[in-house]
Order: C-alpha cells, then sequence, then structure tokens
C-alpha cells in the first residue's frame, strides 16, 4: 500500500491519465469523435483486448462479406442440419458459449471459412465431396478452433501493426463525415464496417498463416474425438481432397489459403499415433438420408 | 402322346419349379446380403485404388503389434479395401476387388502411409492432366482461375449482404436441439483434452 502511495509512482499514474484523455477527447471531426474511433480500431485490432460483443460484431462483418461473394444454400433442413452438428461440436470447444452459427454457401467451390465470434461456413461443393457425417463434422471442428484460437483476430492484429491501420480509419472517418448526411454514430459504424469490410477480403484472399492451420488441424482432429465421431474422418477428408486433381479450379482459393493436403497429412502423424485407440461414429447413414 | 406329353410337361414344370425356387432363394439371399452390407456401412467404405508412399509391411491385424503379411512397394498399385480406426486394409490389384484373390497380397497398413489415386478434372474443368489419372502429389496449382464456385476476385468485389445474415440468423439451433440430435445419434463426448495442456 505504501508503495501505490509513492510520488514517483503516482506522477506515472497522473501522465497515464493524461495521456490516455487527450487520445480518447481531442480527436474531433464536426460532431464526431474520431478519436473514440481511433481508440475502438485500436481496441478491435488488438485480438486479446475485444470483448465478445465487439468479436461477434467483427464476425458479423466478415461473415456479411462472404455472403456478399455467393448466398446461402437455399435448403433450410441442410443448413439446420449443419448447425446442429456444429453446434454439438462447439458445445465440446473451449468456447461453448459463443453464439455459433453455421451455414452452407452456394458454390462449387471446396472450402470452408471461419469469422470471429462463432461463424463458420462450408461450401456446397465441399459437402459434395464428402460421405458421412464424421467428414463433415471434420470440416466444421477445422474451422471451429480457428475461432477459439482467435486466429483471424490475431491475423488483423498483425496486419494492423505492420500498415498503421489507425490512420486509415482517420481517414476513412474523415471521408464519411464530409460526404454523408447520417448521425455521427451511424457514421462511426459504416466507417468501421467499411474498413472490416476490406480487411475481411484481404484475410479471406490471403489466409491465415501455415502455423495457424496446422494448428486447426492438431485441435481440429482432437474435437472431433472429443465429440464421439471417428476421428480419422478427418485423415479421410484430408485424402480425398488430395485426390482431386490439383489444378481443379474448385480448389484454387482451398490451396491458395492452406498448405497442400499432403502437408497437413504429414503434420497430422503424431495426433493419429496418439488417437491411435479412439473409437468414433461416421454416421453415414444420416449424413446420405439427409442429403438425398 | 398326350399323356406322354402331360408327363413331360408336369416334368418339365417340376424343373421350372425348381429353378424358380433357386432364383427366388438366390434373389432373397442377395437382398438380404444386400442389407446387411448396407447397415454395415459404419465400417466398409467403398473400394479406392492408392499407392503407398513408401516401401511397406503389410500386416495381419490393425495393430502395429501384429504379425507380418506380407510388404508392398512404393508407388505399386493397391486396392483401399476398408477402414478400421486408422488403418487400411489393401490388396495389390489394380482392379478394384472387395476380396483378396489367389496371388493377392493382402493386410493392414496405417492410413497416412497411403495415398489416393487423383482423379481427373471434373466435368467442365480443363487441362490436359484431366486426360490422365495420377497419385497425388505436393504441388501447388500453377491455375487459379475460378470457372465455378468463386475466386479471390469475387472476394475483393464483393459487397456486404447483411439479408444473408438475418437468412444465416433463421438456422441457429439451440444448445438443447444439438444436444437431442447428439443423443438421436448415440454420439457422446468422450474424455480427450483439446489443447492436450
Amino acid at each position: 500500500m505504501k508503495a501505490l502511495l509513492n510520488p514517483v509512482y503516482l506522477i506515472i499514474v497522473f501522465l497515464c491519465l493524461v495521456l490516455l484523455g487527450c487520445k480518447s477527447t481531442s480527436l474531433k471531426l464536426g460532431n464526431l469523435d474520431v478519436g473514440k474511433l481511433v481508440e475502438q480500431g485500436v481496441n478491435v485490432f488488438n485480438a486479446h483486448n475485444i470483448n465478445q460483443e465487439q468479436e461477434v460484431q467483427f464476425g458479423e462483418n466478415m461473415s456479411a462479406v462472404l455472403l456478399g461473394t455467393r448466398p446461402l444454400y437455399e435448403n433450410k433442413e441442410i443448413n439446420v442440419y449443419v448447425n446442429k452438428v456444429g453446434m454439438w461440436l462447439a458445445q465440446n470447444s473451449s468456447r461453448p458459449n459463443l453464439p455459433w452459427q453455421f451455414g452452407v454457401i452456394n458454390s462449387s467451390a471446396i472450402n470452408a471459412f471461419a469469422a470471429p465470434g462463432g461463424f463458420v461456413f462450408i461450401t456446397s461443393g465441399m459437402l459434395m465431396q464428402l460421405e458421412n457425417e464424421a467428414q463433415l463434422a471434420a470440416v466444421l471442428a477445422h474451422e471451429i478452433s480457428h475461432i477459439t484460437e482467435k486466429h483471424h483476430l490475431n491475423a488483423i492484429k498483425e496486419e494492423a501493426n505492420r500498415s498503421a491501420v489507425t490512420e486509415t480509419l482517420f481517414i476513412s472517418a474523415q471521408a464519411y463525415q464530409d460526404n454523408t448526411n447520417g448521425s455521427s454514430k451511424e457514421q462511426e459504424y459504416q466507417a468501421w464496417a467499411k474498413k472490416v469490410t476490406g480487411m475481411a477480403q484481404e484475410l479471406y484472399v490471403k489466409g491465415l498463416n501455415k502455423e495457424d492451420e496446422f494448428m486447426a488441424d492438431q485441435y481440429g482432429i482432437r474435437l472431433l474425438a472429443k465429440s464421439g465421431y471417428d476421428a480419422f474422418a478427418y485423415i479421410d477428408n484430408l485424402q480425398v481432397i488430395a485426390a482431386i486433381a490439383a489444378d481443379d479450379s474448385a480448389l484454387a482459393l482451398l490451396y491458395k489459403t492452406h498448405p497442400t493436403p499432403v502437408q497437413r497429412l504429414k503434420s497430422l502423424s503424431e495426433q493419429v499415433d496418439k488417437l491411435a485407440d479412439s473409437e468414433g461414429l461416421l454416421l453415414s447413414n444420416r449424413f446420405v438420408q439427409m442429403m438425398n | 402322346m398326350f399323356k406322354s406329353f402331360g408327363f413331360y410337361h408336369s416334368q418339365n414344370y417340376s424343373k421350372l419349379l425348381i429353378v424358380l425356387s433357386m432364383f427366388f432363394t438366390s434373389f432373397v439371399f442377395n437382398n438380404c446380403l444386400a442389407f446387411e452390407v448396407k447397415s454395415s456401412k459404419e465400417i466398409a467404405s467403398k473400394v479406392r485404388t492408392g499407392q503407398v508412399i513408401k516401401s511397406t509391411k503389410l500386416l495381419k491385424q490393425p495393430s502395429y503389434q501384429s504379425e507380418i503379411s506380407g510388404a508392398v512397394t512404393a508407388n505399386e498399385s493397391i486396392n483401399i479395401n476398408s477402414r478400421k480406426r486408422s488403418w487400411y486394409f489393401i490388396s495389390t490389384n489394380s482392379v478394384p476387388q472387395t476380396a483378396p484373390q489367389a496371388g493377392q497380397v493382402s493386410g493392414w497398413v496405417s492410413m497416412l502411409n497411403v495415398r489416393f489415386v487423383a482423379t481427373a478434372k471434373r466435368e467442365g474443368e480443363l487441362g490436359i492432366e484431366s486426360l490422365f489419372s495420377r497419385v497425388t502429389n505436393d504441388s501447388l496449382p500453377t491455375v487459379s482461375t475460378g470457372v465455378r464456385g468463386f475466386d479471390e476476385n469475387d472476394l475483393k468485389n464483393s459487397k456486404a449482404d447483411l439479408k444473408q445474415l438475418l437468412l444465416l440468423n433463421a438456422y441457429i439451433v439451440s444448445t438443447e436441439a444439438a444436444a437431442r440430435f447428439a443423443q438421436q445419434g448415440k454420439l457422446q463426448t468422450n474424455k480427450i483434452n483439446v489443447k492436450e495442456d
């Protein structure tokens, strides 16, 4: 307690408070508190500091970008089925309380995506490659692991550090202030959403780093086993994808953003040994009935 | 003549009955068998062709402690008949078979040592490579033009679609519904640490 009353300590605390105060109040353009906006941006890009609500909002914007590319597959039963498989897996994950949502994107591309806050997507093209529920669960488990480990948020944080994103936010906020008549709150959100849209586009095109992909495989196969599915359906999936002609355009984006299936199979050898005695279910019949 | 014809006819009739009953028995048996195969689909999967990535010993049982039943060399064509946990039961034959024939070598190998034969490009996909099937290698594709599905240009030009988010929202299931769904499928949570701590 005495240490806290030390004059040097008090001076440091005072200076910090002054600096923080300047940051959130000194930057204003008309009615728009750009200082607050920039601060919000900084918080968003510091993945470990944002709260769950912000994370979900961030994921919603990223998901809207994905769905702007191709819409959801128009079959409620299949979308609900994928949600049930995904929600069961998510309940066995390290973040069961996120508002998990799963969707089938209507596209012949063979791929799957995740967005922060619990958003997971599989393409109908990927779904068509699968033979059983365990294989579907394997795809979803990989994406769920990206979300539980906040891989996308971390990638954005790294990108933000490289490209002085706060400055870009400042400029975009000014542009909105000059060119729109919306309320300042609306403008803040629009500026933020526009920035997120740009970052989502860039991230989904560029992909995560290989280490994150390998980690999602390690955690994904274990999540599959934990949830009662046949863990080796995960290997089945990678072998099936590896057997599709490598220059098939349906795989172009998957290959651009992921290590090759063969590299991923090699990295999973240790997990396969560790799970050697694991027994689980494929649930082929339930899957086939749903898809027919 | 009529009698003899009748006798002859009744003999033929008996033969016909025998043939019909054999056919019926065979039909029933085959259908029962087909049902058995269908219901055991959880274990058996469709036969695929492939190769092992290195010379590998074949085992009599799906376990490293098992006796050796033979060997298969790298790049030798194999049939992948079934899987048990992380093991494939394979046989050396270029024509897919469900049971090994005389002269065939068969046994269990770790699934990580196996690669399926790459399929030709699907309909609508162009390229000289589509004319040949080949075993998968580790090379990345050089062509990245998306004629179907979506590619990076689609993503770069995408506009956020908030209406689709609402539709996505309509498909959400509760944790209770997911638990019931798992129970219906007899799925149970196992004591496995996802992060291995």
